[in-house]
């Protein structure tokens, strides 16, 4: 397995990964949408409310915000061993305010200093004069499979590597139209594209449907997929790749375990 | 209040929206914003063109 | 990780993987199919909400069981390999 990243930055990261199975791709790419252990508020305990906003909205809104947090100490209210609650799979939060002022959630007081939301600047009501804020939210460790508010791997995806190859080029310049991403150029031999800009291709074929004498071939190499992987906040874009394979790991470490008691 | 995150592909975006709004207000135009803070797919951008804040509107009433 | 053996004979096997979805049973399915040993490996979903998959295989006389063990070691590897390759491409 081979990985030449091309973009890496807190949220967002662009990498390209060769010689691996397709299954593998895909299984990676759910991973990160769906099998990432993301702490995120399911509880509510409101002692005060008198914004515009109801309670149950207030609480969609809480629940949606990506909190950042170390994972791997954290376990899921299911898995844990204690009765109702403890340090280990609950994180409580408060919040307070009074108006006129804009509630953010950089507002919360969390529990655990290394806990906190990812980002300071979300507006979650605005109180006017006189108007009330005063609750306790609770944060639970759970899967993007189950719920929206746990997903951190924001429209990650990847397509395979483009492999368009010019053979006897008459350099009649119809293709460097045809192409909607502009990236097919005039070399001395003829029609090509830079490596750098391969990674444009849609593979939509325009070129190769316009050439009138086929000497263009686009094809694609299934073993290299160019990954996109956005986080939203909870995990760096890294630390999120990382955990997406970890937890295919464990997924297959577990029924490796389970399987040696047959 | 805007949504917290894209109804469609679950990316956050109210933590880009008081840039957004202080911008338009300042006269930018739009796409040229939304470029810039990375809403770069179209189901995240139409959460932030189509929002309309609504608090004001209602709380007289409240 | 919840097993089910629904049917097990000397080289065949169905069993019922509990909570899991395409994004392992995928994974597995292709690893065993790049198995000499293997003949048969699918597996399916009844209902995309309240199923539970179910996957089948059947051997050229080997035990599945023991066939499925080495899949998993496969896929950790695999997995492995990953982790090792990012984190040297990316510090």
């Amino acid at each position: 397995m081979k990985i030449e990243v091309l973009e890496m930055s807190d949220r967002f990261a662009k990498f390209v990964l060769s010689d691996a199975s397709i299954a593998f791709a895909n299984g990676l790419r759910r991973a990160m949408l769906a099998e990432v252990p993301t702490l995120a508020i399911t509880e509510v305990n409101l002692y005060n409310n008198t914004s515009v906003l109801y309670d149950e909205q207030l609480g969609l809104r809480l629940s949606l915000i990506p909190i950042k947090a170390n994972t791997d100490e954290l376990v899921p209210k299911e898995e844990c061993m204690c009765d109702d609650n403890c340090p280990a799979c609950e994180v409580s939060m408060t919040l307070s305010a009074e108006g006129p002022k804009m509630v953010y959630s950089g507002d919360f007081v969390s529990s655990d200093p290394e806990i906190f939301p990812s980002d300071e600047n979300i507006p979650i009501v605005e109180l006017k004069d006189g108007q009330q804020l005063f609750l306790e939210a609770l944060a639970h460790v759970g899967h993007g499979k189950n719920h929206s508010r746990w997903q951190a791997g924001i429209a990650c995806g990847y397509k395979t590597y483009p492999v368009v190859t010019f053979h006897n080029c008459d350099k009649c310049r119809s293709c460097i139209e045809a192409c909607p991403k502009d990236i097919i150029q005039m070399g001395p031999s003829g029609a090509e594209i830079q490596d750098n800009d391969m990674l444009e291709c849609t593979l939509c074929r325009s070129c190769a449907d316009v050439c009138g004498i086929n000497a263009i071939t686009v094809d694609q190499d299934e073993r290299a997929f160019i990954f996109n992987v956005e986080s939203d906040g909870s995990y760096s874009a890294e630390e999120l790749i990382q955990q997406a394979s970890k937890a295919l790991k464990k997924k297959s470490d577990g029924m490796l375990e389970v399987l040696e008691h047959f | 209040m805007i949504p917290v995150r894209c109804f469609s592909c679950g990316g956050v975006i109210a933590n880009k929206w008081e840039e957004f709004k202080r911008r338009v207000y300042e006269g930018e135009s739009s796409d040229t914003i939304l470029d810039d803070l990375r809403v770069t797919r179209y189901c995240c951008r139409r959460m932030m063109l189509s929002h309309v804040e609504l608090v004001d509107t209602i709380a007289p009433y409240y | 990780m919840e097993l089910k053996i629904i049917d097990k004979t000397n080289d065949e096997l169905s069993l019922e993987i509990k909570g899991e979805d395409h994004t392992f049973l995928n994974m597995l399915k292709f690893i065993l199919l790049e198995d000499d040993r293997v003949n048969i490996a699918t597996y399916d979903i009844k209902h995309v909400s309240i199923s539970d998959p179910v996957l089948y295989m059947k051997t050229e006389g080997y035990d599945p069981i023991e066939v499925i063990r080495d899949a998993l070691s496969n896929m950790s590897q695999e997995c492995d390999e990953f982790l090792d390759a990012f984190s040297k491409t990316v510090n």
